[in-house]
């Protein structure tokens, strides 16, 4: 099967520091990888790389989306993914359809999903659908940056941290519907430090030291303290 | 235009028009820009009546003057005043300084002219409220406040990484928000050149006046537009955008104007109205002094008209000898004024060589050389309008000396009175506002340099909008 994503020979030196060294993955459809790292190690700056919104001339290799060069054809390549960022990037003023059509307009996209099936399957209760999203939570907000994503019919879904700052309950509605993606055919790359949620929804776990990633094993039932102290120290 | 960037634009208004607070500014601006408009025009009202009322009074006083001695009449008087364009209700510019009526007397340039007019130039004028004021500082320093955040919130929020990441183009974001800070005040300027195009269009080269000063305006506000969505987009935090944009505001609006006007006036000083009349004053002793009969150049001029006429005594002259010694009189204090002034208006020039030298430090002084040269309230219009006042003076009264020498009984000249028709033919040629042209290398200067306001910033963003 085709890669979704394919990266090969990726690095990227930034302020003198070499941040990624030769890294390869590749990931298919309906495959959930997630990477972690230790603060730092260059997880999220992975994915600028993948989206080449860092700067071109310290980055080499060669990245494919859906087969398609992303240094040729930018726009082309982008509109196979879509990217969610650490924060929820939704603008307060606007309600949550209002952003997903806002955003969805502003993409190259040719056909998009109907906007309101979408929240559905995000989990966004239906009343809230036309409230500014200044009124929303976190976890509001993160349902309908992955809202956009379902809209798009992105074939790769790239997240950052996507779990950061939400509680269990938020958590644990945010890994169904990473696993729903998954089922839909989507291929997702996370870059998380939440190693529980990884273990929950990954079919792949990675870690990125020394600028390149390193494939890890780890048993929901095993992990300790210790193991995950281990774990960031690469002693595993 | 690409409906990416529209799209963006719209967005952001919407944004603006939800926090609350940049549009109440908006409001305030507009505010503050009609308050503005009538106070200028009611001023400018104000002033054309009093110049109109003055000019009135003046011919009828000086038509309806009896049968009198000439040089009564020179010392008369007669007042001139200075034309002024209806722009000026947009800039006044110098008129405030520099004045607006000339009294022209015998014997003496006014000494008014020695004012030293680009006091103008600098921020001595900062308590009036003009629309281009409102434009030249206000405007920027509004706009800043309102779209400090424009990229940065975005950064700040992720939005401009996911905007970037699902494939909007960075041009397109800085275009979108560039427009969205940029239409609002075009309109508002559009709104003033009608405005004002409806209140002039008669008057001289108005169209002319106006689409340069519309045109240096617009560009001064793209500029400003272009500023501060850069220095949005490469702050990492919000009171970094908005410290550096105030930074650049202080700068531009208000230190290096009133540097580069000091610096230029220690460098170039003119002379105290006192103190070049008091040079005059020197100079003119120096020549002679005609009521001495022991004085060297009378002595000798009279010698000379004696010779001329071929007689040997004043009292054998055809003509009144006291009217040909008033001539030469006139001759040489106009001479002497004249070369003050000439000394003054060339100090004047240094100064204002010396700012356009700086001029790209400041596009906000760029801006108010070619709103005052448009408004005709600049220094060269200033000058061109008291050589014509002198010009004036000088052949009024030197037509008064030569009815005083030709028409006055020498035996009884006190007590000879001329014909009033004398005065209703005297030479009192209509001053008219100078051409544009005038002030075309102020003009150049500026645009160039407003020119220069929107290429660095427009290449700043363009650099900057290629990265998070």
């Amino acid at each position: 099967m085709t890669a979704l994503l394919s990266i090969q020979q990726l690095s990227l030196r930034f302020a003198g520091r070499q941040i990624l060294n030769q890294l390869d993955l590749n990931l298919r459809a309906g495959e959930v990888v997630s990477v972690l790292g230790s603060n730092g190690a260059g997880k999220s700056t992975l994915l600028k790389s993948i989206l080449v919104l860092q700067d071109a001339a310290e980055q080499t290799g060669s990245i494919l989306i859906a087969g398609i060069a992303i240094a040729q054809a930018r726009n082309q390549a982008l509109s196979h993914l879509a990217y969610v960022p650490e924060q929820p990037a939704v603008y307060g003023h606007l309600s949550a359809i209002e952003n997903i059509r806002y955003f969805l307009s502003l993409g190259a996209i040719s056909q998009s999903m109907d906007i309101a099936t979408c929240l559905t399957m995000a989990g966004l209760p239906e009343q809230s659908w036309h409230r500014p999203c200044s009124e929303y939570s976190k976890g509001m907000k993160q349902k309908v940056m992955l809202a956009f994503a379902l809209a798009k019919q992105a074939k790769l879904l790239l997240l950052d941290e996507p779990n950061s700052g939400l509680d269990p309950q938020a958590t644990e509605e945010l890994n169904q519907l990473i696993v729903q993606c998954k089922e839909r055919g989507m291929g997702v790359l996370v870059v998380t430090h939440d190693v529980l949620s990884a273990i929950a929804f990954s079919d792949r776990l990675l870690m990125l030291t020394n600028g390149q990633l390193q494939p890890v094993a780890l048993n929901e039932s095993a992990i300790t303290l210790d193991s995950l102290k281990r774990l960031y120290q690469g002693q595993v | 235009m690409n409906s990416l960037i529209w799209k963006i634009a719209i967005n952001e208004w919407r944004r603006l028009w939800y926090a609350r607070v940049p549009a109440l500014l908006l409001l305030v601006l507009v505010a503050l820009w009609t308050i503005a408009a009538l106070a200028a025009h009611h001023h400018w009202q104000d002033h054309a009546n009093t110049v109109a009322e003055v000019t009135a009074r003046s011919q009828h006083d000086w038509q309806s003057q009896p049968d009198r001695h000439p040089h009564r009449v020179s010392h008369y008087g007669d007042f001139v005043a200075k034309p002024v364009h209806p722009l000026s209700v947009i800039e006044p510019g110098i008129l405030d300084q520099s004045g607006h009526l000339v009294y022209l007397e015998a014997h003496r340039l006014n000494s008014a002219n020695f004012n030293p007019a680009t006091e103008a130039t600098s921020l001595g004028r900062f308590p009036l409220i003009t629309p281009a004021m409102i434009v030249q500082w206000w405007m920027p320093l509004f706009l800043i406040m309102i779209a400090y955040a424009t990229v940065t919130a975005d950064k700040n929020s992720g939005i401009l990484a996911f905007m970037r990441g699902n494939g909007t183009p960075g041009w397109a974001i800085a275009s979108g928000k560039w427009l969205a800070l940029f239409l609002p005040l075009f309109f508002l300027l559009c709104l003033q050149t009608l405005l004002i195009l409806a209140c002039s269009w008669q008057s001289e080269q108005a169209l002319l006046r106006l689409s340069i000063l519309a045109l240096s305006q617009v560009l001064y506000i793209a500029g400003w537009c272009l500023l501060v969505v850069a220095v949005s987009w490469f702050s990492k935090q919000l009171h970094g955008a908005l410290l550096t944009l105030l930074l650049c505001w202080v700068c531009i609006c208000i230190i290096f104007p009133r540097g580069l006007a000091n610096l230029a006036q220690i460098s170039y000083p003119t002379q105290p109205r006192t103190e070049a009349e008091y040079h005059a004053e020197t100079k003119l002793q120096a020549i002679g002094d005609s009521h001495n009969p022991n004085d060297p150049h009378f002595a000798a001029f009279k010698e000379s008209v004696l010779k001329k006429y071929h007689v040997s005594s004043v009292e054998d002259l055809p003509v009144n000898y006291q009217g040909i010694l008033m001539q030469e009189g006139e001759r040489l204090t106009t001479a002497v004024y004249r070369e003050q002034q000439v000394l003054h208006d060339a100090q004047l020039a240094k100064q204002n060589e010396s700012i356009r030298h700086w001029l790209w430090l400041t596009p906000a002084l760029a801006l108010q050389y070619i709103q005052m040269a448009s408004a005709g309230n600049d220094l060269p219009h200033h000058q061109a309008f008291i050589r014509q006042a002198e010009d004036r003076r000088y052949k009024l009264i030197q037509y008064l000396n030569q009815v005083h020498t030709f028409k006055v009984i020498q035996r009884d000249d006190k007590n000879t009175r001329v014909s009033a028709d004398f005065w209703k033919k005297a030479p009192r040629p209509p001053v008219h506002l100078s051409p544009m042209a005038i002030s075309r290398s102020s003009i150049l200067a500026g645009f160039l340099v407003l020119l220069g306001w929107i290429f660095i910033p427009g290449c700043l963003l363009f650099k900057v909008s290629h990265r998070l």
